[in-house]
C-alpha cells in the first residue's frame, strides 16, 4: 500500500476522494458537538460555564500531539525511504500543529485564569505543551531556513525524529520537575472520569477536530505539490507541460 | 519513488564485490535542486587512463566529480569504483589555522595512508612546497595552498582514482609542469585520473577528452 | 582508531591556534553569572537558593554559544568532503568533533566553576555534587550542540536558528542537572542517574543524526 501511495499523483487522487466525506463528517460532528457542548451539557458544579472550554482545549491538545507524531513518522519515511511525499506531508502538517499547540496554550490560559487565578502557572502539562510549541517553531524555522527550500527537508526530518525521541523525555522530566495539574480525565484505567452528558460532545468535537485536521493537511499538501510542479515547469520552459493535479 | 537502481547507486561505494576494475558510470542522472544537471552520462575508465572533462561553464563538470566523490546524491544510474578515490575540489580542504604539514599528516591519518614524516616530506617535495610547509595556511597565497592540496595526491596508493576539479587554475608554469609529471607518473603506475579543466592538461600523455554538452535552458 | 584520534588531534591543534576564543567564552560565562546578582540585588537570603541555577544557566548559554561555527569552517575549507571520502566516516567525525569541542570549551568552564561557586557562597560541601552534575550535563549539552550545528549547517541565521532548535531539547538536561547539583543525597543521586540516562541517549543518537545531516549538506560552489 505504501508503494502505491508513494506516487504523488496517486496519493493525491486517493486523498481527494476522501476529502468530501471528511468535510461532511467534520461539519456534522462539529455542529452537533458544539450544540451539545455549549447548550445541552450541564455546567460543572465547581467550575461553572468555564468548563465548556474543554470542548476546544482537549481536541486542540490532542491534535498538537497527534501532529507531532505525524511529523515524526513523516521524518522517518523521508529519511529511510526518501519519499518526497513525506516531506510534503511534514511541511503541510507543521503549521497546522503549531496553530493547535498555540490554541491549547491560549485556551489553557483562559481556563486557568478563573480556575487558578492566574493566566499562566508553571504546571507540568502547560509547560510541556509550551516546549512542544517551541519544537514546532524550530521545525518550521529549520525547514524554511535554507536558501533552496529542498535543502531544509532533510535536516527538518531529522529534527522531527530527534524530537520523537526527545518529547517523551521532556514530558517525563517536566513531570518530574513539577506537577499540580488535575489528573488526565478522559482516558484512564477504570473508564472515563467524566459524565456521559459531557463525554458525548467531547468525543464528537474530537472527531470533528481530527477530520478538520485531515482536511487542512490534504488541502495544504495539494497546494504545496502544485507549487513544486509550477516551479519545475518554470525551470523547464521547453519541456512538455504536465497537468497540475488538483 | 525508490526503485532498484537508486538503491544500487547509493551503495556502490560500499560494495567491493563488483567486477569493475576501474571506474564505471552507467546512465547517470544527477539533480541539483530541481535542475537535471547530468542527464544519462555513461563512462568507463581503466587503470592507467587519463581523462579530461571539458565543457562550458555550468555543464556539470564539478557536479560529476562531486557525485563520483559521493558528495551528491545520484538521482538515477550507477557509479562503480573499486579503488580508493582522492578528490581535490574547488576548496583545498586545508584548515587555515594550522600548517600545511599538519594538514597533510591529519589527512593521511584519517584516510589510513602512510603518515610517517618521510612520506609526508616526500609528498611535500613533489610539489616543491617545503619552503612554506610549516607556516600556517592563512598566510599563504592561493597558489601555494593549491600546491599543498595537490601534494595530498602523492600520499594516496598507486591504484587510486584522482578526481581533480580545475587543478591548474591558479598554478604557475613550473608547478603546472610538476602536476603534469605527477599525473603521468600516476597513470604509468596503474592509477586513474579524471580532471575537469579549461586549460592544457597533461598534454604529453595525450589524455582522452569527455565533453559535457551545454545544458539547454 | 588512528583516524578518529587524528581528527581530535587536528581540532585541538586548530583550537589551540585560536585559543583567545576560549578566553572570550570564559569571560562570557563569568559575566552572565555576575549579571544575576546585579539584576536581583545583593540580599543573600534571596540570592543563595538561586546560585546553582545561575551557574547552570550560564554554563548552558556559554556552551551552546560556541557551537555556531562547529562545522561551518570544515564545510567552507572543503575538509568535510575529504572526511566523507575517508576511512573515518561522518559519524565518527561528529563524535570526534564533540570530544574536541568539549575539551576545548566545556573543560575550561568546569575548571572555572569552583571559583564561581566560591564567589556565590555555595557551601564547599556541595562543590563535588555540583561539579559531577555539571560534568555529565556539559557532555550532554555538547552532544546536543553537535546535533544542532549539523542540522542548521548552511542555513540562514544559523546562530539564532540553532538556539531555537537546541533550547527545547536541553530542557531535560537543565531540569535533571539543577536537581542533581542541589541534591541532599550525595554525589550519586537519582537525578544524576536520570541525567546520565539522557546523556547516554544523546550519545547514541547524536553521531547518527549529525552524520545523516552532513551527508548531503553541500554548499553550492561551481557547477
Amino acid at each position: 500500500m505504501f508503494d502505491y501511495l508513494a506516487n504523488p499523483s496517486r496519493f493525491m487522487r486517493t486523498a481527494n476522494r476522501l476529502l468530501l466525506p471528511l468535510v461532511v463528517v467534520s461539519s456534522i460532528c462539529a455542529a452537533i458537538g458544539l450544540y451539545l457542548g455549549l447548550f445541552v451539557s450541564p455546567a460543572d458544579y465547581q467550575q461553572g460555564d468555564t468548563v465548556r472550554i474543554i470542548y476546544i482545549h482537549v481536541p486542540a491538545a490532542w491534535l498538537a500531539l497527534f501532529g507531532y507524531v505525524g511529523l515524526g513518522l513523516c521524518g522517518l519515511f523521508y529519511i529511510v525511504w526518501r519519499h518526497p511525499i513525506a516531506d510534503i506531508a511534514a511541511r503541510a502538517i507543521a503549521p497546522v500543529g503549531t496553530v493547535f499547540a498555540f490554541l491549547t496554550l491560549v485556551t489553557g490560559a483562559l481556563w486557568g485564569k478563573p480556575m487558578w487565578g492566574a493566566w499562566w502557572v508553571w504546571d507540568a502539562r502547560l509547560t510541556s505543551m509550551l516546549i512542544l510549541f517551541f519544537f514546532y517553531l524550530g521545525f518550521l524555522a529549520l525547514s524554511n531556513g535554507f536558501d533552496q527550500a529542498e535543502r531544509g527537508s532533510r535536516p527538518a526530518a531529522l529534527l522531527a525524529l530527534v524530537g520523537m525521541i526527545n518529547v517523551p523525555i521532556v514530558k517525563f522530566s517536566v513531570d518530574w520537575w513539577n506537577t499540580l495539574h488535575q489528573p488526565a480525565s478522559l482516558i484512564r484505567r477504570g473508564g472515563p472520569a467524566i459524565d456521559s452528558s459531557m463525554l458525548m460532545p467531547l468525543v464528537l468535537m474530537l472527531i470533528a477536530a481530527h477530520t478538520y485536521f485531515a482536511i487542512i493537511v490534504i488541502l495544504r499538501m495539494r497546494a504545496l505539490l502544485a507549487e513544486r510542479r509550477a516551479a519545475a515547469l518554470m525551470l523547464r520552459p521547453n519541456s512538455k507541460p504536465f497537468r497540475v493535479l488538483t | 519513488m525508490m526503485n532498484e537502481t537508486q538503491i544500487n547507486a547509493r551503495n556502490t561505494h560500499a560494495k567491493k564485490w563488483s567486477p569493475v576494475i576501474g571506474l564505471r558510470i552507467r546512465d547517470l542522472c544527477v539533480l541539483r535542486g530541481m535542475r537535471l544537471v547530468i542527464n544519462g552520462l555513461s563512462h568507463q575508465q581503466q587503470p592507467g587512463d587519463i581523462y579530461c572533462l571539458t565543457g562550458p561553464n555550468g555543464a556539470g563538470k564539478s557536479t560529476l566529480l562531486r557525485t563520483i566523490a559521493n558528495r551528491l546524491p545520484v538521482a538515477r544510474g550507477q557509479i562503480s569504483c573499486a579503488v580508493p578515490v582522492v578528490y581535490i575540489g574547488h576548496d583545498d580542504g586545508l584548515s587555515g589555522s594550522i600548517s600545511g604539514r599538519q594538514n597533510l599528516t591529519g589527512w593521511a591519518k584519517i584516510n589510513g595512508f602512510a603518515y610517517q614524516a618521510a612520506a609526508i616530506d616526500q609528498a611535500l617535495d613533489s610539489f616543491a612546497t617545503n619552503r612554506f610547509a610549516d607556516i600556517s595556511i592563512q598566510r599563504l597565497s592561493r597558489g601555494q595552498r593549491r600546491r599543498l592540496a595537490l601534494a595530498r595526491l602523492k600520499l594516496a596508493p598507486a591504484n587510486s582514482l584522482w578526481l581533480l576539479d580545475e587543478p591548474n587554475a591558479s598554478l604557475d608554469q613550473a608547478t603546472n609542469a610538476l602536476l603534469d609529471a605527477a599525473v603521468i607518473a600516476h597513470a604509468d603506475s596503474g592509477g586513474m585520473v579524471l580532471a575537469a579543466t579549461h586549460f592544457d592538461f597533461a598534454i604529453a600523455a595525450s589524455p582522452q577528452i569527455i565533453t559535457l554538452p551545454e545544458r539547454p535552458e | 582508531m588512528t583516524p578518529f584520534f587524528a581528527q581530535i588531534e587536528r581540532d585541538l591543534m586548530i583550537a589551540w591556534q585560536n585559543r583567545q576564543d576560549f578566553g572570550v567564552m570564559l569571560i562570557f560565562f563569568v559575566i552572565i553569572i555576575v549579571l544575576f546578582p546585579l539584576a536581583i540585588g545583593s540580599n543573600t537570603a534571596i540570592l543563595d537558593p538561586l546560585t546553582v541555577p545561575f551557574i547552570w544557566i550560564a554554563a548552558l548559554l556559554s556552551i551552546l554559544a560556541g557551537f555556531e561555527r562547529l562545522f561551518a569552517q570544515d564545510v567552507r575549507d572543503g575538509w568535510l568532503d575529504q572526511v566523507s571520502l575517508s576511512q573515518l566516516g561522518l559519524g565518527w567525525y561528529a563524535l570526534a568533533k564533540a570530544i574536541s569541542h568539549w575539551l576545548s570549551t566545556a573543560l575550561p568552564l568546569l575548571i572555572m566553576t569552583p571559583l564561581m561557586a566560591v564567589m556565590l557562597n555555595i557551601p564547599s560541601s556541595q562543590f563535588s555534587t555540583l561539579l559531577v552534575a555539571l560534568l555529565v550535563g556539559s557532555m550532554g549539552l555538547t552532544l546536543l550542540g553537535v546535533i544542532g550545528a549539523a542540522l542548521a549547517e548552511g542555513a540562514r541565521r544559523g546562530a539564532a536558528l540553532m538556539a531555537l532548535l537546541i533550547l527545547p531539547l536541553a530542557v531535560p538536561i537543565l531540569i535533571f542537572g539543577t536537581l542533581a547539583s542541589q541534591s541532599e543525597m550525595g554525589i550519586i543521586n537519582p537525578h544524576l542517574m536520570l541525567l546520565c540516562a539522557v546523556f547516554v541517549v544523546l550519545l547514541a543518537i547524536a553521531p547518527l543524526v549529525a552524520a545523516s545531516a552532513l551527508e548531503t549538506g553541500e554548499i553550492e560552489s561551481g557547477l
